[in-house]
């Protein structure tokens, strides 16, 4: 089995990208316009059987058969044929759950049938392409798509490492169309993936080393030198799952596909709730409408409802009734993060429960804040330390998912305890894997990556930073790209003697 | 996509090439095999007479600019530590883009020895191909080195290992060889003042011969056909160290075979009438390579053999002609003789050393790796 | 039922759901003009109004609708 190291960051993924871009735009010359979108199928497949998995390519194949079938099978069943659609939908998705299912389950025990993992993508195109058959149940999507454009929309090979979970009804469209060489499509493209590059190789990577330092099994930190390592962590797992959208995206847009984002400055967020509509966007968004709306709406919940509003009164009742269909959606988020405990705590049912004690106690803060303290609810000031107050938290439910196992991130968060004196091993600061250059460099870089997203941010109406730049004169457009390029280039982690870049998403 | 367009696309893409081949060079570690390389690159086309490539020994053993001082003959080595037999063709072929030497020197130690074990650590194999400008031939050279188990893309692209010597971005020493070109103080010569006695090996008496490994025959063959090609002189050389048994037996084979085609064989081991060296004094490291004592003798004894056997030219009080950017930055004059002048000065603080060394006994300590 | 009527018996579900007896809609009313109705609140309401008027939403509707008026040609089309 033939197994190439395909990493997004790699150079030969780079060459094989390079090739298929030419190929991608060559190709419709010949042919007349006609068969442009079967370049990206056989690169999509290729890629998949070259990027270590070969056999297990049967699963995504199976899945997007299964879909293309029960979509095609919807779209012919009457609205009211109830009993047939519900058959569909339930074989739908007992086929493509229980794949996800099981390999987690598998992949929690450590179980690998035939030295195999989980397929590449497993989670992703799970969900896109049971995202695609919902939609059509649902009456929001047409379906109609072909079986070429099923496979293609749901193994489209940037999205098999870390997504983002596309939607059928905006995605899969796009493919019929013939794409054109647009020349800033494909500059801005190459450089939101060079941006993609900056943040990976120089930020990530680095970080890396002091996350894996303090979370070391037996590494003895303590106090703040925990927090220091989650906070690097957050960062880390920000800017290499960003870093990766940013590639995909980058990549998508210099061959004409637009992607939905992912990342909108999270850690700007104000609540948990809003953390989640700017952190992993389109996984909040694909379970909020296939899974927490659907809840609310079933008959279960609804007579939940009716019974905790005639015990507890309108209001409480209602609550108490989200709060439960809540439990039942962040269960799920966790599970999807990965079937250990850890991840069902850390990236779901503690976040559950920041918002019920948030939504609880909204009513007696919001009282100390006008009332007793006078302070203007919607104050700056009070925003700021909302942000801080969320960071926080966020980063207590980073140290379950970074941590080796539920027990242990208990353990570190005791640890991390304020009155406990923080004793570093020995060493201290510039022994934890990064001597005092190389923390000079992360900070610097930090400090380019938030300057540039924040700018970013507030040019979101104009098209962003790249189109500042675009619009300013060649050679300092060019002082400015070359910059970055030899940035990446020189403070890259990359190369012999260091480990390979991994995407931390990539095993979900 | 428009014509203007294209342009800047390609010319950004140039741009981005050339920065980057500049970044190479100026990136790759500094030590003596890059000066050797440079100042070989810096060398006025056609100015070197001789051209000596193998492995550790030559440079320290030959000392270039007293050679030079006293017969005027040109000679510049481009050897490295343990170079790997398969390279030679490939530098013969670097050279010729800008020399052509009269004779081509063959230092033939790591003929002996099996190309497995050269290859344990990549310094050996790198000292040649991260030492090349970049071209076709290196391409070649790398591709000819380099199995695909051992990462070829970083011998392609040596920045990808270079690029963590970024914080030497400051050193003017190295920022100079943006072109991998600049002049070596010694022309390829590196004074060595440690001192590590040895006894003299003799293994005049060895007469059998024994085959070297498969593939540094077929090397030695690919080095014969460059020869016929070239036209060149070919002096295929065993310099003064503690030879063993097994190697005299080796180098044994070789010599039949360089003399069957007609070039030159010497194992200054073995040579009657050879250099006479003081095994006490003139080691740097316990037989394994002479220092600037025992390369003084070996250059006085060599100068004499190559009047001997080559018609070689005599190029002392002639001007060299650097072109104005060279006489700009280097100076005019005559180059080789201010590398004697250096030389000398050396030699006289080595010496000093050297003998210090051995009353006090302080021999020669091995680096760790 | 018209249309008017149909506004008329919403208002009602509006301000029992949201809590609130000054709320007033029109055929314009959006999401924007009531005060806590987000996507959470949204999928409460839509309970609610299904209950009112005896007759279900489809989940691309309720997904899709932009304003009180389509609501209430949805649940024209309904009943």
């Amino acid at each position: 089995m033939l197994s190439w190291s395909m990493e997004l960051t790699s150079f030969r993924f780079l060459c094989f990208f390079a090739l298929l871009l030419f190929l991608w735009y060559f190709l419709p010359v010949l042919t007349g316009g006609r068969g442009q979108r079967m370049v990206l199928l056989a690169a999509s497949l290729l890629y998949y059987l070259f990027a270590g998995n070969g056999l297990l390519i049967l699963f995504p194949l199976t899945s997007a058969l299964a879909t293309f079938w029960c979509v095609r099978g919807i779209t012919k069943t009457e609205k009211t044929d109830t009993r047939r659609r519900r058959g569909f939908l339930i074989f739908l998705m007992v086929v493509l759950l229980g794949s996800l299912v099981a390999f987690k389950v598998m992949g929690y025990f450590g179980i690998r049938p035939g030295g195999y993992g989980a397929p590449l993508g497993l989670s992703f195109y799970t969900f896109i392409l049971l995202g695609y058959f919902l939609d059509v149940y649902n009456g929001i999507d047409e379906g109609g798509v072909d079986l070429a454009g099923t496979v293609l929309g749901g193994m489209y090979f940037p999205l098999m490492t870390s997504g983002p979970i596309v939607r059928f009804k905006d995605f899969a469209g796009q493919f019929s169309l013939r794409h054109r060489l647009q020349y800033d499509a494909l500059v801005f493209g190459l450089q939101r993936m060079l941006w993609g590059f900056f943040k990976q190789l120089v930020i990530s990577q680095r970080l890396g080393k002091i996350v894996d330092t303090v979370y070391a099994a037996g590494s003895g930190y303590t106090g703040w030198y925990i927090w220091l390592g989650t906070v690097c962590f957050a960062f880390q797992l920000y800017t290499n799952f960003s870093g990766c959208m940013d590639i995909v995206l980058g990549l998508s847009e210099a061959l004409g596909l637009s992607l939905p984002e992912n990342f909108r400055l999270p850690f700007l967020s104000r609540t948990i709730s809003e953390y989640w509509r700017r952190w992993h966007i389109t996984l909040g968004t694909w379970m909020r409408d296939m899974v927490f709306y659907p809840l609310l709406r079933s008959r279960f919940f609804m007579e939940q409802g009716k019974r905790l509003t005639a015990r507890f009164g309108k209001k409480t009742g209602k609550k108490l009734n989200t709060w439960g269909a809540m439990f039942v959606l962040w269960l799920s988020v966790g599970f999807w993060h990965g079937g250990a405990l850890k991840y069902v705590i850390g990236s779901g049912l503690l976040h559950w429960l920041y918002i019920v004690v948030g939504e609880a106690t909204q009513p007696f803060f919001t009282k100390l804040l006008s009332e007793r303290l006078h302070l203007d609810p919607k104050s700056r000031f009070l925003d700021a330390l909302r942000v801080i107050r969320t960071f926080f938290l966020v980063c207590v439910g980073f140290v379950f998912f970074r941590a080796d196992s539920t027990g242990h991130a208990c353990l570190l968060l005791f640890r991390a305890l304020p009155w406990k004196t923080a004793v570093p091993p020995d060493g201290g600061l510039f022994a934890m894997g990064l001597g005092w250059i190389e923390w000079g460099v992360l900070l610097i870089s930090l400090v380019i990556l938030i300057a540039v997203e924040l700018i970013n941010e507030k040019h979101s109406d104009g098209g962003g930073i790249r189109n500042r730049i675009a619009a300013m004169p060649i050679a300092i457009r060019w002082l400015l790209w070359f910059a970055l390029l030899f940035y990446v280039v020189l403070l890259g982690e990359y190369g012999p003697g260091y480990s390979a870049a991994e995407f931390i998403y990539r095993g979900f | 996509m428009n014509r203007s367009q294209a342009c800047r696309a390609g010319i950004f893409i140039l741009l981005f090439i050339l920065l980057t081949t500049g970044l190479t060079y100026i990136l790759r570690t500094n030590g003596d095999v890059k000066d050797r390389f440079t100042g070989f690159y810096s060398e006025p086309a056609d100015s070197i007479d001789v051209v000596a490539i193998g492995s550790s020994p030559v440079y320290p053993c030959i000392a270039t600019p007293l050679l030079y001082h006293d017969t005027g003959i040109r000679l510049y080595p481009l050897s490295t530590n343990m170079q790997r037999p398969v390279a030679a063709p490939y530098l013969m072929r670097e050279v010729r883009k800008t020399q052509h030497p009269q004779l081509f020197i063959v230092e033939i130690r790591m003929f002996a020895a099996a190309d497995e074990d050269l290859r344990s650590n990549m310094a050996h194999t790198r000292g040649v191909t991260d030492n090349l400008r970049y071209s076709l031939n290196r391409i070649r050279t790398v591709r000819a080195m380099v199995g695909p188990e051992d990462d070829p893309l970083s011998y392609y692209l040596d920045i990808f290992k270079y690029h963590s010597n970024w914080k030497t971005l400051v050193l003017v020493k190295q920022l100079r060889d943006v072109f991998y070109v600049w002049p070596d103080d010694l022309k390829g010569y590196v004074t060595q003042d440690c001192v590590g006695p040895c006894e003299p090996a003799d293994v005049s008496g060895i007469c059998e011969s024994e085959p070297i490994p498969e593939e540094q025959e077929e090397a030695l063959t690919a080095v014969f056909r460059e020869l016929e090609k070239g036209g060149e002189k070919g002096l295929f050389l065993v310099l003064p160290y503690a030879e063993d048994e097994k190697s005299a037996r080796r180098f044994n084979y070789i010599r039949e075979l360089v003399e069957a085609r007609g070039y030159d064989f010497l194992d200054m081991n073995r040579v009657s009438d050879g250099p006479v060296l003081d095994y006490e004094l003139e080691f740097n490291d316990y037989g394994n390579h002479t220092n600037a004592l025992g390369a003084a003798r070996v250059t006085a004894w060599l100068e004499g053999w190559l009047k001997e056997h080559y018609d070689l030219p005599d190029h002392r009080g002639v001007q060299q002609d650097r072109g104005p950017i060279g006489a700009l930055l280097w100076g005019g004059g005559d180059s080789w003789e201010k590398a004697y002048e250096q030389y000398a000065a050396e030699y006289a603080a080595a010496a000093d050393t050297i003998r210090d060394r051995y009353e006090r006994q302080e021999f020669y300590v091995a680096e760790e790796e | 039922m018209s249309r008017e009527e149909v506004l008329e018996r919403l208002q009602p579900v509006f301000r029992d759901v949201f809590d609130d007896d000054s709320i007033t809609v029109t055929a314009e009313t959006t999401a924007a003009d009531v005060d806590g109705w987000d996507s959470l609140e949204h999928i409460n309401l839509i309970n609610a109004v299904e209950q009112a008027f005896g007759m279900k939403f489809d989940m691309g509707q309720i997904l899709t609708m932009k304003n009180v008026g389509e609501m209430a040609d949805i649940i024209l089309s309904r009943i």
